[in-house]
């Protein structure tokens, strides 16, 4: 099973929230809103690059706008195998945080 | 087209198709967005986006993808910016393929890039930035003033008299009668040893009154700050730094309620300041109340002032208010007769010392700029001249003029891009060696932990290389690609543009010269004022310690009293091993605290007196401080009270009281009781005193300026309270200092050491600012002159070679090898030495500014000027013979053959 960075299971949860609207001036501000990250336009793309290549995420041409100076939007959306590494990330999260008390005893 | 198409062409060029459509989108969305609630923001955002874009790992990854096969490439470019990418690589390529004039266009861009950046971070952090005070911006510093400033035609003596001390029977009265001031306080600085039970050391902190804290508006790092009522009450606390805290318990909280002695006093730690306190007498690393003693002198001048006004009034309605307030006080005290008050902002007090060498580093680094422009321009030009052919081609086929000037353009902004980045990163890896030689060559330079590469300096680099390409590539890219296509095609592959090229880079040289020879001049006469500073004799021996006594008032209610416990001080000092001399004096030279007194000729009426500066010495002073008796006798200890009143004057004394003739032995009038009197000084009466001696010239209030007329008296015969005591011996002078502070502390616990240290260094500090303009200056000349060089190399190079058909058929007809070098020589010299005879004009004209700067030397000195046009001509014959040489290595045949 592929195991995710911390940015890569963020930018996949992004994806997933923004639905149609993922792209990556949207999933830049979704991060800093929601997970108070900021993480530079640069290492997005680089992420969902890499993401892409490994089959974890589809992309596709969105519609240029005005607010963009007339440039196509590239649109993501998570494939079946991006959901299962990130449930497989949470499944490996839950199960180590399983038996540790909030009080913080073993 | 505008600037945002070229920036995201820029972009798009920096990276791979497959991701460059969506990012320029994505930097477009953001900054639009951003920019409808604050555009600066907006465009800070952009830059920071832009300089993490990690173009390297979008490559990568887009190589990757398209090995997998899992992205299709977008569709072919739309709109202008795509032709910008293409343009920017084209460019790219062709400047790589000529690396080295590709090389030297990049360097100077790094260079006048680093040292813009450089001197406007320094700039930026110590002169421009805010105080880190609530409100700092409505503190200020406040001065007594005295009438007597306005009766003193010597600069330095009218700035001391207009920076008197306050007292706090002044502050109470400002407190009660000007609304204008939310609140306003003293301090007064000092030395103590520190003595907590580790080594002891000494440090500088300050006495403050009540109000201070609250003033300034700091909140403690941890602790808290002594209220009113203790400070009025003189309690048994102290408040650290946060330098000190940090450097002598490594910010431990637990040194709260920790007890030291301090020069005998015991304190209770109960708080520390942030580092953010800083105030214009230097560094200071406690703060506790007044001692109960001094307290209780109200109307002791002693204190700085510092105040906060109330926000929306102006600083003249505050200072008349004060004025008024201070004259209500005259009708109690008469020391307040005459005495006003003066507003100075806190920031400006602050950065006083190195204001002037940083607001010229600035206009210089603007001027270097400007050479690295024209410089610019010129590599430009003989680019664009050797594009033409292909440019007419691309005319022809129907390109606009404004994409070729855009072709043009994009090489100048590759080159600016690169020279900036690289820039950049040079000043970036220099300014903390930068900030440290600023701090060993000017102690105590302010705000010197401030300086460093920061938004504002990185859009101030932004905005100079973006203006930069602007400038050096649009004028001539618009000259070039001005002539008809049919024009250019007509004249073939050969030409280059010719004659109106080479006008224009002989102008550009003319430029050059004109504005580095005027900063060389002004360089030059910067470096001999300052050698003249440093080699100038003050007519004093310098290596001597002094210690600057206050006895306590209480207890020595007289002068005569005060004057025997600076005896019994002076004598325990004496006797320290090494000591050879000690002597006591009312005032130093060059400390500028010394008094007037009016003088006249026997016979004369007082009316006719002058105000002369007047020291009261005693018999050890002239011997400690080497200034020679050039005839008579110095002071004696029978030079008493009660017998005959005698002066010692100085050689520019007596020529000022009697001509040539001799004044040994003459007697003259000083004025008794001396009061003002519609701002100036006068007397009813005088009473005789006999000239016994006369001393050499001393420069009495600053180095820098012609001896003042000095007139000496004998301690004794003075009513004198305040001495400064001065002590040489073999060893080390400044051991010697802190040994004679220690036997005074010891003779005396409640005399008041206002100041101590080495004479040589309390002389010297105001010529730190002048050695710091010097070498800045001189850098920066250097750096001009430099480039400077560089483009008459790059004109010449460029010269040579687009005329070697003419050389070819010259040597072909008989010229001498050597003599067609030597004519290319002359092709750059001329505009030079023109240039240079201008420039020189122009800095004779803009001399004024100079002036207030300069000492010892005129601001139009011939042989500095001489000396700068003779460097300049000498290094650019030099630096164009090197690719004139290439002239004579032509091989006409192959020229020939050629056509």
């Amino acid at each position: 099973m592929v195991h995710l960075t911390d940015l890569e299971q963020l930018l996949l949860l992004a994806v997933l929230r923004l639905q149609d609207g993922a792209y990556g001036a949207s999933i830049q501000s979704d991060l800093e809103e929601r997970a108070e990250r900021r993480v530079s336009l640069g290492s997005i793309h680089v992420t969902l690059g890499r993401l892409e290549e490994n089959g974890l995420v589809s992309s596709a041409k969105g519609e240029p706008t005005g607010e963009r100076g007339g440039k196509a939007r590239r649109i993501y959306a998570v494939t079946e195998v991006g959901r299962a590494a990130l449930e497989h990330s949470r499944a490996v999260l839950e199960r180590m945080w399983d038996g540790v008390l909030a009080g913080g005893q073993p | 087209m505008r600037l945002p198409e070229l920036l995201d062409g820029l972009i798009r060029g920096l990276l791979p198709e497959a991701f460059a459509e969506e990012v320029v989108g994505d930097l477009r969305e953001g900054y639009s967005r951003r920019a409808r609630r604050n555009r600066l923001a907006a465009a800070l955002w952009w830059l920071r986006e832009v300089l993490t874009l990690r173009p390297v790992a979008l490559w990568r990854q887009a190589r990757r993808l398209r090995r997998r096969g899992v992205r299709p490439e977008l569709s072919p470019v739309t709109a202008g910016s795509g032709l910008w990418a293409k343009e920017f690589r084209i460019a790219v390529r062709s400047l790589w393929r000529r690396p080295t004039q590709s090389a030297v266009g990049v360097l100077t861009l790094v260079a006048s890039v680093g040292a813009a950046t450089l001197v406007f971070s320094v700039l930026e952090g110590v002169l421009l930035r805010p105080l880190p005070y609530p409100s700092g911006e409505r503190l200020y510093e406040v001065w007594g003033t005295s009438a007597a400033a306005q009766q003193s035609d010597n600069s330095v003596l009218r700035e001391a008299w207009n920076r008197r001390p306050i007292s706090q029977a002044m502050l109470a009265a400002w407190r009660k009668s000007a609304p204008a001031v939310e609140s306003v306080a003293g301090y007064l600085g000092t030395k103590v040893r520190w003595d907590d039970g580790a080594a002891p050391v000494e440090v500088a902190g300050a006495w403050v009154l009540p109000g201070f804290f609250a003033t300034l508006g700091l909140r403690p790092v941890v602790g808290s700050v002594p209220g009113d009522a203790t400070l009025a009450s003189g309690g048994d606390v102290v408040v650290l730094s946060e330098r000190f805290w940090a450097s002598r318990y490594g910010r431990d909280p637990g040194v709260l309620g920790r007890t030291v002695r301090l020069d005998g006093r015991v304190v209770t730690v109960v708080g520390v300041m942030p580092a953010a306190l800083v105030l214009p007498s230097g560094e200071l690393d406690w703060w506790m109340p007044l001692p109960a003693a001094l307290a209780a002198q109200r109307d002791l001048t002693i204190f700085r002032g510092v105040l906060r006004l109330r926000s929306g009034i102006r600083a003249t309605v505050a200072r008349q208010q004060l004025a008024v307030a201070t004259e209500g006080l005259a009708g109690s005290n008469p020391v307040y007769r005459g005495m006003g008050a003066r507003l100075v902002p806190l920031r400006d007090e602050i950065v006083a010392p190195v204001r002037e060498g940083l607001t010229y580093s600035f206009w210089t680094v603007v001027l270097v700029t400007l050479i690295a422009c024209v410089n610019l321009t010129s590599l430009v030009v003989a680019r664009g001249a050797r594009r033409r052919p292909e440019l007419a081609m691309r005319a022809a086929l129907g390109a606009s003029r404004a994409s070729l000037v855009g072709a043009m353009l994009t090489e100048t902004v590759v080159i600016c891009l690169v020279g900036g980045s690289l820039g950049l990163l040079a000043s970036a890896l220099s300014i903390h060696p930068l900030v440290r030689f600023l701090m060993s060559a000017v102690p105590g330079f302010p705000r010197a932990d401030n300086v460093g590469i920061n938004l504002p300096v990185l859009a101030f680099t932004l905005a100079l290389t973006v203006g930069t390409a602007l400038l050096a590539g649009a004028v001539p890219a618009w000259v070039v690609s001005k002539r008809s296509p049919w024009e250019a095609l007509r004249e073939g592959p050969r030409s280059r543009g010719g004659r109106g090229v080479r006008r224009i880079q002989r102008g550009l040289l003319f430029l050059d010269a004109m504005m580095a020879v005027a900063l060389l001049a002004a360089a030059g006469l910067l470096t001999r004022s300052s050698l003249y500073a440093s080699a100038v004799d003050a007519g004093f021996d310098r290596a001597v310690a002094f210690l600057a006594i206050r006895p306590s008032q209480e207890r020595d209610s007289t002068g005569a009293e005060a004057q025997a416990t600076g005896a019994r001080v002076a004598e325990r000092i004496g006797a320290l091993p090494g000591v050879a001399v000690v002597g006591r004096a009312s005032a130093l030279p060059s400390m500028g605290s010394s008094q007037l007194n009016l003088v006249w000729l026997t016979g004369q009426p007082p009316a006719s007196g002058t105000p002369i500066p007047t020291v009261a010495v005693d018999s050890g002073y002239f011997a400690a401080l080497r200034i020679p008796i050039v005839a008579g006798r110095s002071f004696q200890a029978g030079d008493g009270p009660d017998v005959e009143p005698v002066v010692v004057v100085s050689q520019s004394l007596g020529r000022k009281l009697f001509g040539g003739e001799n004044p040994l032995g003459r007697t003259i009038m000083l004025g008794k009781d001396t009061r003002l009197e519609g701002g100036q000084l006068a007397a009813a009466e005088g009473e005789a005193a006999r000239i016994v001696g006369v001393a050499r010239d001393v420069r009495e209030l600053a180095v820098i300026l012609d001896p003042d007329p000095l007139l000496y008296r004998p301690l004794a015969q003075t009513s004198t309270r305040d001495q400064v005591i001065v002590a040489r011996g073999s060893g080390p002078t400044a051991a010697l200092a802190t040994a004679a502070r220690r036997q005074a502390l010891a003779a005396d616990p409640d005399l008041l050491v206002s100041d101590a240290g080495v004479l040589a260094r309390a002389v010297l500090r105001p010529l730190a600012g002048v050695k710091l303009r010097t070498a800045l200056a001189l850098v920066l000349a250097g750096l001009a002159v430099l480039l400077t060089l560089v483009g008459i190399h790059g004109v010449v190079a460029y010269v040579v070679s687009d005329r070697a058909h003419e050389i070819g058929v010259r040597m072909a007809l008989g010229a001498l090898p050597l003599g067609e070098s030597v004519r290319m020589v002359g092709v750059a010299l001329w505009p030079v030495l023109l240039g240079g005879l201008v420039g020189l004009a122009a800095a004779g004209g803009l001399s004024g500014i100079l002036r207030e700067i300069l000492f010892g030397v005129s601001q139009t000195d011939p042989l500095t000027y001489g000396a700068v046009l003779l460097l300049l001509v000498g290094m650019a014959a030099l630096s164009a013979w090197v690719p004139a040489r290439r002239a004579a290595a032509v091989d006409p045949v192959r020229i020939l053959n050629r056509d």
